[in-house]
């Protein structure tokens, strides 16, 4: 019996490992082509290399950190340190509610509210709208446990020590501050590789330009990847791998770092 | 500083200067628009042009909400459409950029030169297995019949003009593209396949269809049965119902019917609906 188990969770283990590896390897080569990270794909997509995706995805990136880590931060905050206890039980159940959610959705909401009804259009201000709307329940719902966990002794003994309650606040964020930054690096890498919010709200499969603008449609690495599989022909499909190969480097490097501040905790 | 400075004044110059072309829809169209939209920045340095595929119906519905300026299309409009539109007081109007048409490919030592579309629906629907079910004088082989996969555009065209609308057979093979189903073709003797006809190499044999040789034009006077035409839509009413005779639009309507852009439309593997030129 235990036997069993023990082999089935190494096949599991192996499934999971050869898959990323798969995906890792069959781009990695492509990373060495001249100019892959520095060129505009050229030749629909089969010369060239995956600047603006790159670029896109990291402007992308940007504006959803600076949208959610204010708001995402003082929700949390209103969570654990503010809200009446059962208030915030149903607040935390909403935000684990709409973790549960598909992406899909939220790109419907995205197009329907931000980009039609607010007249946004497809642009960068429309995803990263989107995309917000999308991590701040995930960054709330995995960041409150941290607060949650700076024990009650901590934050009596700091008001009977006379300080306020916002100064009471900043010491529990400053005792979680490594799991909170946890909680923001992964709600960063989930971000990162959502594909079909973007799609519907800001993405386009092919721009000449880098968006100067908010209101500029972007290109991105996840939707690039979508669209050379599905439209492009065979010449086409190493960038895609390459762009794959690239992001699941990028994702595990997230979660390395993430392991890497664990620890540090822990000491 | 001073850097600073220069970067925001570029950029404004930009904001102010930087025009924009937005284009949506077809997926089969998306590659023919993908090399236009390359070549047509080259000449206009200062445009910039967004891309976006999704499919025929989305981009005529972007038409609706005025959110592109120019839609591809695989199909001409619905009669539902034309009621919207009509209602709307709008006034697309199509310009015929390609033609998406299929060859039939076998190996050349085949003794056949011609096939109906009745056969190749038995074919690709299992219902007839081997040659000389097709005509009795060929060998009595099984069929080894190829396809394109299903997200490709050459594969709808197929569902559309050969199998009207039926279902597949699970014999067939699907292929990754066009460049391998010709090479599987030129490897097996008893094999057939459909792939653009801008890609027909001497490897293989293309056969005629109810009679009909698969020519340009023959597909350009419309007696090639497995074809359809490409349209690219734009919306008359934004340009007081009249022909726009300057302006970035025309100008990129202009590019695409010239014999550079047409001669990009069978770079992309497609027959030019206008000629090259050449």
């Amino acid at each position: 019996m235990r036997w069993t188990l023990r082999i089935i969770t190494y096949a599991v283990f192996a499934i999971m490992v050869l898959t990323l590896a798969i995906i890792v390897v069959s781009g990695l080569p492509h990373f060495f082509r001249p100019g892959f990270f520095t060129e505009w794909p050229r030749r629909a997509m089969s010369e060239g290399g995956i600047f603006p995706m790159l670029i896109g995805s990291l402007m992308l990136m940007a504006l959803v950190f600076a949208v959610s880590i204010p708001v995402g931060l003082i929700g949390t905050i209103f969570l654990s340190e503010i809200a009446p206890r059962k208030l915030s039980m149903v607040l935390q159940s909403l935000a684990a509610t709409m973790n549960s959610v598909p992406s899909i959705v939220y790109g419907v909401f995205g197009l329907s509210f931000f980009c039609v009804r607010l007249s946004m259009g497809t642009s960068l201000i429309s995803a990263s709208l989107t995309l917000s709307t999308m991590s701040i329940p995930f960054f709330m719902n995995s960041a409150v446990e941290f607060l949650r966990a700076v024990p009650k002794e901590l934050r009596e003994g700091v008001i009977a020590l006379g300080a306020s309650k916002l100064q009471a606040t900043l010491m529990v964020l400053r005792a979680s501050r490594n799991g909170v930054l946890t909680s923001l690096i992964l709600t960063l890498g989930r971000a990162f590789s959502e594909t079909a919010p973007i799609l519907v709200t800001g993405a386009v499969f092919y721009t000449t330009k880098l968006p100067v603008r908010l209101t500029d449609p972007v290109m991105t690495l996840p939707t690039s990847i979508y669209a050379i599989v599905m439209n492009l022909g065979e010449e086409s499909q190493w960038m895609a791998k390459g762009m794959a190969s690239l992001m699941v480097l990028i994702t595990i490097g997230v979660y390395f770092l993430v392991q890497l501040m664990r620890r540090n905790q822990r000491e | 500083m001073k850097k600073v400075f220069l970067l925001v004044l570029v950029f404004t110059a930009l904001v102010v200067y930087g025009q924009t072309l937005v284009i949506k829809g077809s997926n089969t169209v998306y590659p023919i628009a993908q090399l236009w939209v390359e070549e047509f920045q080259k000449m206009y340095p200062n445009l910039t042009v967004t891309l976006e595929g999704a499919g025929s119906t989305t981009g005529i519905k972007a038409l609706f909400n005025e959110t592109t300026d120019i839609a591809n299309s695989s199909r001409f409009l619905k009669p539902s459409e034309i009621e919207e539109m009509h209602k709307a007081g709008r006034y697309f109007v199509p310009i015929l950029v390609a033609y998406d048409a299929l060859s039939v490919i076998v190996h050349p030592s085949l003794p056949i030169d011609d096939i109906s579309i009745e056969t190749l629906k038995k074919i690709y629907t299992g219902e007839i297995t081997e040659w000389n079910q097709v005509d009795p004088k060929l060998p009595k082989r099984t069929i080894v019949v190829y396809s394109r996969n299903t997200a490709s555009g050459t594969f709808e065209t197929w569902v559309e003009k050969v199998l009207h609308g039926a279902k597949l057979s699970p014999r067939v093979q699907m292929l990754e593209s066009s460049q391998a189903e010709i090479e599987s073709v030129a490897k097996n003797p008893y094999a057939i396949a459909y792939t653009g006809m801008g890609y027909v190499t001497d490897k293989v044999k293309a056969l005629k269809v109810n009679g009909v040789e698969p020519s340009i034009q023959n597909v350009i006077k419309g007696t090639y049965p497995i074809s359809r035409p490409l349209f690219v839509f734009i919306d008359l009413s934004r340009f007081n119902n009249s022909w726009p005779m300057e302006g970035i639009v025309s100008d990129y309507l202009r590019f695409i019917v010239s014999p550079k852009g047409q001669s990009i439309v069978r770079q992309a593997g497609f027959v030019p609906a206008y000629g090259t030129g050449e």
